[in-house]
């Protein structure tokens, strides 16, 4: 028993000894930020697995601006695209990480606006710099913008033109309607090649598919009425492009192992490797493809259209966000930096170094030469993020659409099952997040 | 043996054990239970007492049914076919033990592979038009081909059998170390008295392994609650169509995804619950089955 005192005794000094050096280390470390002025910035971000060359353009304006400003280090952290949401998650619960934050489009920049983690952007810009921001409504809740549209990425539909020709279609002239677009896969089919590749896996892909979500909508907001318990998802107005998939599938026009298969391998697999006619491409991929795959047979045209909703026909596009934390100590510093992102030079050089549109409209179009570039720029100025998940409640998207549509693609579900399967779990999701539900309300406000 | 009894002194130096023990082992779960009752709203950062609508509100939640329902398809599976095929490989290995170092090693293999490695390995060798399906067909079995993780109706059933490939040598080695150390005069004598190798399987070696089977079927039940979140997040993240959704993932998401912290202690609660009461009436069967056993 003695030596067991005196085992506990040595115990509680040794822990009392280094937390008292730990304590003292962290004062002195303290002490020498301030009479240094010494500021670092973190910024975790994603990387440019849709938009190849982003990397670079991040270095680049990191120095820049460290040169600019001696005292400020930014320290950039990648994160893999699924630890991004996660990551960010639990760092926000304890409230400490990263100053600043990227953010993929939509719900997944505003949810964390409404759970309080980030400070709202126009508390440090003048509303002569917000207007300086593409679609400041995407970000907009409660009078406050809560981040700044970092880059733009167009996913359009595209299209293999010597794949369409073999088939007898015009190469130069893509169906613009539904019918047509059926037409035209039942002759690739039999031409043998796969009318329209997906890859849903990871369930993103599904996602994307909502590029069909639109074609009976005028305004986000009415997909938001839906989630907010306005509206039925069951409705044929904003499930019909459930329906429309399903036709693809029975219909043996998406390639068999779409639910198999994650939409990067599949797109690279079928589109990238000459077995598929059409697919859905972030630009920055299809150019890559276009420039050394597929050299030049790449074409760019519209989802096929059946309806008569203002977004019908809309290729898909999303605001990259940038944002800044809320528990951030340096958050005028960081909001210059974001200042600095979408600068008219910055805006310039993004493009120039890998071809990707600013979310400012500091974006200058005149630097945009080749004829691919043009029809992008098109698409995107259009309006803002399309229908895609970015209007979809983080939980909608990931535990409903997702799962249900991998349901069809597999060809368990039936559209209609599908459907009522996102209905069910959009109501339990109304249940258990009553104040997201209010903060979604506030939201479809800017659209309306 | 003679209890010893601690008198009022004695019990005050175990006190800084008996708290730091509590702390460390019995807090977390302790404060996982305050959790299950309470709202959580994230930005004004505070919880409120809201008694057993969270239970109430997971019972109803068709992902997390589903994930408890797929936790328990893994056991039915996963056990049975797991601890026969142990028990099987062990005896084998034991009887031509000339020969065990080569199969013991070859066996065990898998289980020193990482989770991440196995499960990236059969996301390929699985695909629709991967290796596998294509050496059924070299064979003439094209017609046994499948979708194997892309099929909702096999996913989980296939993810149980990746689960067994990988954990056969653990289960092999651990029995095996029980039968060497069965006496070789009893195994003599065995073969003396003209018993054949199932007579010896059924008479020697089943009741010497009795206890680590039991032993072993309990680690396994609770390993499939609360150790598959790695197969599942690396070879099909639930996919497709939550149809291999498992307890834990549903857990993971609803907390790192959707910020449901007290919801998911709810669900965690039951799950737990669930699990100690199975624990708790296999070990009072057993002990009954051990007294029957004296008594014969």
């Amino acid at each position: 028993m003695r030596k067991i005192i005196i085992l506990l005794g040595v115990s509680i000094l040794i822990v009392s000894f280094l937390f008292f050096i730990g304590a003292k280390k962290k004062a002195v470390e303290e002490a020498v930020s301030v009479e240094e002025e010494q500021v670092e910035l973190v910024w975790w971000w994603w990387g440019e697995q849709d938009e190849p060359g982003l990397e670079k353009w991040v270095k680049e304006t990191v120095e820049m601006y460290e040169a600019e400003h001696p005292n400020i280090k930014i320290k950039t952290v990648l994160q893999p695209t699924d630890e991004l949401i996660p990551a960010f998650q639990a760092a926000a619960q304890s409230r400490s990480g990263p100053d600043i934050q990227f953010f993929w489009a939509g719900t997944v920049t505003m949810e964390p606006a409404f759970n309080g983690y980030l400070a709202p952007i126009s508390d440090y810009w003048s509303p002569e710099e917000i207007k300086m921001l593409a679609f400041p409504e995407e970000v907009t809740w409660n009078g406050k913008v809560w981040a700044v549209s970092f880059y733009t990425t167009i996913c359009p539909m595209v299209y293999n033109k010597e794949i369409f020709a073999e088939a007898g279609l015009d190469p130069e002239n893509p169906p613009k309607t539904w019918d047509e677009f059926l037409d035209a896969c039942a002759k690739i089919k039999k031409a043998g090649y796969v009318p329209f590749a997906i890859g849903a896996s990871g369930g993103f892909g599904f996602s994307w598919l909502q590029i069909f979500a639109g074609m009976h909508l005028d305004s986000p907001a009415e997909i938001l009425k839906v989630w907010v318990g306005q509206d039925d998802f069951t409705d044929l107005k904003y499930s019909d492009w459930f329906y429309k998939i399903q036709e693809l599938v029975d219909k043996g026009y998406i390639n068999e192992d779409a639910h198999t298969l994650n939409l990067w391998t599949a797109n690279e697999e079928y589109f990238g490797g000459g077995k598929a006619a059409t697919a859905l491409l972030p630009s920055g991929t299809a150019r890559l493809i276009n420039e050394e795959i597929l050299v030049g047979k790449v074409g760019i045209m519209n989802p096929p259209i059946f309806g008569d909703g203002k977004l019908a026909g809309m290729n898909n596009i999303w605001r990259k966000n940038i944002g800044i934390t809320e528990w951030s100590p340096h958050k005028e510093i960081a909001a210059d930096f974001l200042k600095f992102t979408i600068s008219e030079d910055r805006a310039r050089a993004m493009y120039d170094i890998c071809n990707v549109y600013s979310g400012s409209k500091y974006f200058n179009p005149a630097v945009v030469k080749d004829d691919m570039g043009k029809k992008f720029y098109k698409e995107l100025n259009k309006s803002f993020s399309a229908l895609t998940d970015a209007f979809d409640p983080m939980f909608i998207t990931y535990e409903s659409i997702q799962p249900a549509g991998q349901n069809i693609l597999a060809g368990e579900w039936s559209a209609k099952e599908a459907a009522e399967f996102v209905e069910k779990q959009a109501q339990q999701w109304r249940e258990t997040n009553p104040e997201f539900v209010k903060a979604y309300s506030e939201w479809l406000k800017s659209y309306e | 043996m003679k209890k010893t009894e601690l008198n009022k002194g004695q019990i005050y130096f175990f006190l800084p054990a008996i708290i730091i023990i509590s702390f460390i082992f019995l807090f977390p779960i302790v404060n996982l239970f305050r959790l299950s009752f309470l709202d959580l709203n994230i930005e004004a950062r505070t919880t409120s007492f809201i008694g057993l609508q969270n239970y109430s509100t997971i019972l109803k939640d068709s992902v997390f049914i589903k994930s408890v329902r797929n936790n328990l398809i893994l056991i039915v599976m996963v056990v049975p076919i797991l601890t026969t095929l142990c028990v099987l490989f062990a005896v084998l290995l034991f009887d031509c033990r000339r020969d065990l170092k080569f199969f013991q090693i070859t066996i065990f293999l898998p289980y020193i592979l990482s989770i991440t490695v196995v499960g990236i390995l059969f996301t390929i060798l699985l695909q629709i038009n991967g290796p596998i399906n294509d050496m059924l067909k070299l064979v003439g079995l094209g017609f046994l081909a499948s979708d194997w993780l892309g099929n909702p109706r096999i996913a989980i059933l296939t993810v149980g059998a990746i689960i067994i490939w990988k954990e056969l040598g653990f289960g092999t080695t651990l029995f095996l170390a029980s039968l060497l150390g069965i006496s070789s005069e009893l195994i003599d004598a065995a073969d003396i008295d003209g018993a054949n190798w199932w007579k010896k399987v059924v008479s020697i070696y089943i009741p010497h392994l009795h206890g680590i089977i039991f032993f072993y079927i309990t680690l396994t039940i609770i390993n499939l609650f609360s150790w598959v979140f790695n197969y599942i997040y690396v070879i099909t993240r639930g996919g497709p169509g939550n149809s291999t959704y498992v307890f834990e993932f549903f857990v993971y998401n609803r907390v790192f995804w959707y910020n449901k912290i007290t919801y998911a202690s709810s669900a965690a609660v039951l799950v737990f619950v669930s699990l100690i009461s199975v624990i708790y009436f296999q070990m009072r069967s057993r002990a009954g089955l051990d007294e029957e056993r004296d008594i014969w």
